[in-house]
C-alpha cells in the first residue's frame, strides 16, 4: 500500500493545521496577539534603545573624543575612573608620578593632523582631525567665583562634528538692567580672549555678552589668570554641564599656558565607521613616529578607539544591551510558556479528536508533527502580525524622537556623556530579525512538549479522553 | 437529504471467499482498577471469515467492544493471539499497527468521531490523504462513496451542518473509502433513530454484498442483530452462544 511522502504529510499537516486555527478563534486570537504584541514591544524598545546608544555614541564621539583619539597615556587612566570623587580620593592619597592634565599635552599638533588626514587620504578613508584640550579653574566675574571646565577647540573645525555652534543662545542682561537679551557669537579662529559660557554658569556669575570674565588656574605650580571677554552664551544637555562649562579657542589655551600648537587630544571623526580598524592602524603607525618629536619625554602618546577612549560609554552600551536581551529573553519565554499552556490545553481538548486520527491510520510521529504544525503556522502569522505592528509603533519615534524628558530630567549622564532627553529611535534591521527569527523558534519550542506528549498517546485512550471541541 | 433512501450504483452481490480474516485464540483482557484486575476477556476463541457480516451483541460490560478494539489493533490483548489475514497483532510494532488499521480495516464509531476541521468530502478523503493517494483518484473514490451513502449533495459540509444520520453516512464513506478489508463498526445504530438505523443497516448490507467488505458489528440493537449473517452472544467476557443464519 502507498504511504504519505514529506511533501504529501507536509500538505496535509499544514492544512489541518491552518483550519484548526481558524476554528478555534478565540485561542488562536488571544496566544497570536500575546505573540505580536510582545514582539512589537520588543521590537519597538529595540529601535529606541539602538537610538539611545546611537545618540549617546554620536554625541561622546563629537564632543569628546572622535572615532579615533590621540592622547597621553595617563588621559585614558584618568577617564578610567570616571566617579569624580573617587578620582579625587585617588589622587589625593597617592602624590601621583604621572603628569598632571596641563603637561599631558602634544606638541606640533597641526603637524601630527596635516600627517595624519594625508595618510588617511592615501588609504582613501574620509577623515577630519580636530585637536582639543582642557583646563580646569576658577571663573571670576564681579558677583562671585566658579569651578569651570573650560575646553579649547578649533572653532573653524568644530562645527563639522559637534554641535555647539547651535547651542547659542541670547545672553540675558544681568540683573538690573532692562532690554533685550544680546545675541551670541561664536569664537573666531584667532579670538584669544573670546569665551563661551554655559547659560547657567553666565547667569550664575551675572555675566552677559561683552562682559569681561577672569579665568584662575593652576600651572607649572603657580597660579596664573587670564582675561577673557564673553562672546555668548552656550544652552547644554544638563545643568551639571551649563553650571561648568566653557568653550575657548585653542589659540587662548597656548597663549594661556605660553606654547605654540599644542592641544590635549588630537580626534578623528572618519565619515565611515566601518573603516576604523584600518585608520587605527594608521594612526597608530603615525603617533609612533610623532612620539619622537615630542620635547616632553614623560609624555607617552596612544592612539585609541572611540570605545577604548570612552570606556565608561562603551562598557554602558555593551551592558545595557546585556541586561536588555536578558530581560526581552525572559519576557520571550514567559510568553513562550503562555504559547506551551495554549497548545498543552488545545492538544488537551483535542485527545479525542487525534485518538480518531491514530485510529485512522495516522502515525503519532504525524500526530505530534501537527501540533508543532500549528504552533509554527501560528507563529509565522502573529509574528509577521507583530512584526508590522513593531515597525509601525517604532515609525514616529524613528520620524519625530520621544521626548523623555519628563521622565529623566535634563538628561542621564554616562560616562560624562549626556544622553539627549529627546531619543529617536533608529531601524536596526538585525533586531527585527532576531526578534522575529526568536518569536517564531519560541514559538515553535512551546509545542514540543506537547508534541511529544501527543506521540505517546494510545488511539484508545486518547479517544477515551476528553474531547470539548 | 433524506437519510433512508441512499443511491447504491452498483447491485451485484460479491460472493464470500470464505478466507479466515481475523483469527483469535484464547484471548484474554484484563483492566487494572486500583489494587484489582478486571477481566474483559476471558478466553475467547473465533474466527471471522472474509465477507461475512457479524454482530457482537450482548449486555453492558460483556466485553463486545473490548473484542473490537483487540480485532482493530486499538488495544493489545493481556494474553492470547489475534490474527488479521493471518499477521498476528502481538507481534507488531505501534507504527506497523498504525499501517495495519490505514491499509486493512475501517472504523464506525458510535459517536461518529468525524474529524470537526474536515468538510464530509475532506472526512471521507482523509485515509486516502493518509495513504498518499493521488488527488484525482482520491475525489473520484471519494465522490462515488459519497454518493453510495446519498450525501454526494453535502460534501462539502462540515460535521456540525449535519445531522446524526449524515454524519455517520459520512462515518461509513470514510470508513469504505480506503477499501478495507473489514469494517469494525462499534453500536454504530446507537445514536440513531430507528428509521435512520434501518436505512443504514441496510446500507452497509449492500455494501457488505457488493463489495464483499467483511463487517463486524458490536451492537445492542435488534435491527442490526436482525440484519446480521452471524450474531455472537457475549456475556461475562466469554462467548456464549454464536449462530450463523442461512
Amino acid at each position: 500500500m502507498d504511504s504519505l511522502d514529506l511533501k504529501q504529510s507536509i500538505k496535509l499537516l499544514f492544512k489541518l493545521a491552518i483550519r484548526q486555527l481558524k476554528r478555534d478563534k478565540r485561542r488562536t486570537l488571544i496566544t497570536g496577539s500575546a505573540i505580536s504584541l510582545g514582539l512589537a514591544l520588543f521590537i519597538f524598545s529595540d529601535h529606541i534603545q539602538q537610538g539611545s546608544y546611537q545618540s549617546l555614541i554620536k554625541v561622546g564621539i563629537s564632543t569628546q573624543a572622535g572615532h579615533i583619539v590621540i592622547q597621553a597615556q595617563e588621559h585614558k587612566d584618568e577617564q578610567k575612573i570616571h566617579d569624580r570623587q573617587k578620582l579625587s580620593k585617588k589622587l589625593s592619597k597617592k602624590p601621583s608620578r604621572k603628569l598632571n592634565q596641563l603637561d599631558q599635552r602634544i606638541e606640533k599638533v597641526t603637524e601630527l593632523q596635516m600627517s595624519l588626514e594625508q595618510a588617511l587620504s592615501h588609504a582613501k578613508i574620509s577623515g577630519l582631525s580636530l585637536a582639543r584640550a582642557e583646563i580646569g579653574g576658577l571663573l571670576h566675574s564681579p558677583v562671585g567665583g566658579a569651578r569651570t571646565r573650560l575646553l579649547a577647540i578649533d572653532p573653524q573645525l568644530e562645527p563639522k562634528v559637534s554641535d555647539w555652534h547651535k547651542r547659542l543662545v541670547p545672553a540675558k542682561l544681568p540683573q538690573g538692567e532692562k532690554g533685550e537679551p544680546i545675541k551670541s557669537h561664536w569664537l573666531k579662529q584667532d579670538d584669544d580672549r573670546g569665551i563661551l559660557l554655559g547659560q547657567k554658569l553666565a547667569e550664575r556669575l551675572d555675566l552677559t555678552v561683552g562682559d569681561k570674565v577672569v579665568f584662575s588656574y593652576s600651572y607649572q605650580q603657580e597660579n596664573q589668570s587670564r582675561l577673557f571677554r564673553v562672546r555668548g552664551v552656550l544652552k547644554l544637555s544638563s545643568e551639571d554641564q551649563e553650571a561648568s562649562t566653557a568653550l575657548i579657542t585653542l589659540n587662548a589655551y597656548n597663549s594661556s599656558l605660553n606654547t605654540q600648537d599644542q592641544a590635549q587630544k588630537v580626534s578623528i571623526h572618519l565619515e565611515q565607521i566601518d573603516l576604523l580598524p584600518q585608520a587605527l592602524a594608521i594612526s597608530h603607525k603615525l603617533v609612533k613616529a610623532h612620539q619622537a618629536k615630542q620635547t616632553n619625554a614623560r609624555l607617552k602618546l596612544e592612539s585609541l578607539s572611540w570605545q577604548e577612549a570612552l570606556p565608561a560609554l562603551y562598557q554602558f552600551t555593551l551592558k545595557d544591551r546585556q541586561t536588555s536581551l536578558a530581560i526581552f529573553l525572559i519576557m520571550g519565554i514567559m510568553i513562550a510558556i503562555g504559547v506551551l499552556n495554549t497548545v498543552a490545553m488545545s492538544a488537551l481538548e483535542r485527545q479525542r479528536y487525534f485518538g480518531v486520527m491514530m485510529a485512522l491510520g495516522l502515525s503519532p510521529k504525524l500526530m505530534g508533527a501537527l501540533l508543532v504544525v500549528e504552533a509554527f503556522v501560528l507563529g509565522i502569522f502573529a509574528s509577521m502580525i507583530g512584526l508590522v505592528l513593531g515597525i509601525l509603533v517604532s515609525w514616529p519615534a524613528v520620524e519625530y524622537g520621544l521626548d523623555l524628558s519628563e521622565m529623566v530630567g535634563e538628561g542621564m549622564e554616562v560616562g560624562g556623556v549626556v544622553m539627549e532627553t529627546t531619543i529617536h529611535a533608529v531601524w536596526h534591521p538585525e533586531g527585527l530579525l532576531l526578534f522575529t527569527s526568536a518569536s517564531i523558534i519560541l514559538s515553535l519550542l512551546a509545542s514540543l512538549w506537547p508534541a511529544w506528549r501527543t506521540t505517546h498517546l494510545s488511539a484508545l485512550d486518547a479517544m477515551r479522553g476528553p474531547d470539548t471541541q | 437529504m433524506s437519510d433512508s433512501h441512499p443511491q447504491v450504483s452498483e447491485q451485484h452481490e460479491v460472493t464470500s471467499t470464505h478466507e479466515t480474516i481475523v483469527h483469535i485464540q484464547d484471548l484474554k483482557k484484563a483492566y487494572t482498577q486500583g489494587q484489582s484486575k478486571v477481566w474483559a476477556l476471558r478466553g475467547v476463541d473465533l474466527e471471522i471469515k472474509a465477507g461475512e457480516f457479524t454482530a457482537f451483541m450482548g449486555p453492558s460490560g460483556s466485553g463486545k467492544t473490548t473484542l473490537l478494539n483487540m480485532i482493530g489493533a486499538l488495544d493489545r490483548p493481556s494474553e492470547g493471539i489475534v490474527k488479521i489475514n493471518g499477521r498476528s497483532l502481538g507481534e507488531m510494532s505501534d507504527t506497523e499497527r498504525a499501517e495495519l488499521r490505514r491499509n486493512k480495516v475501517g472504523f464506525i464509531f458510535q459517536s461518529y468521531n468525524l474529524l470537526p476541521v474536515l468538510t464530509a468530502y475532506e472526512n471521507a478523503e482523509f485515509v486516502l490523504m493518509v495513504r498518499g493517494v493521488p488527488e484525482a483518484e482520491r475525489k473520484a473514490k471519494v465522490m462515488e462513496l459519497l454518493t453510495a451513502v446519498g450525501l454526494g449533495e453535502l460534501a462539502h459540509r462540515r460535521p456540525n451542518e449535519l445531522s446524526g444520520g449524515q454524519q455517520q453516512r459520512v462515518a461509513i464513506a470514510r470508513a469504505m473509502a480506503g477499501e478495507p478489508a473489514l469494517i469494525l463498526a462499534d453500536e454504530p445504530t446507537a445514536n440513531l433513530d430507528s428509521q435512520t438505523g434501518a436505512s443504514l443497516i441496510a446500507l452497509m448490507r449492500k455494501l457488505n454484498q457488493e463489495r464483499g467488505i467483511t463487517f463486524i458489528f458490536s451492537t445492542h440493537d435488534p435491527q442490526v442483530i436482525k440484519a446480521a449473517k452471524r450474531v455472537i452472544r457475549l456475556v461475562d467476557g466469554q462467548i456464549a452462544a454464536d449462530e450463523s443464519k442461512t
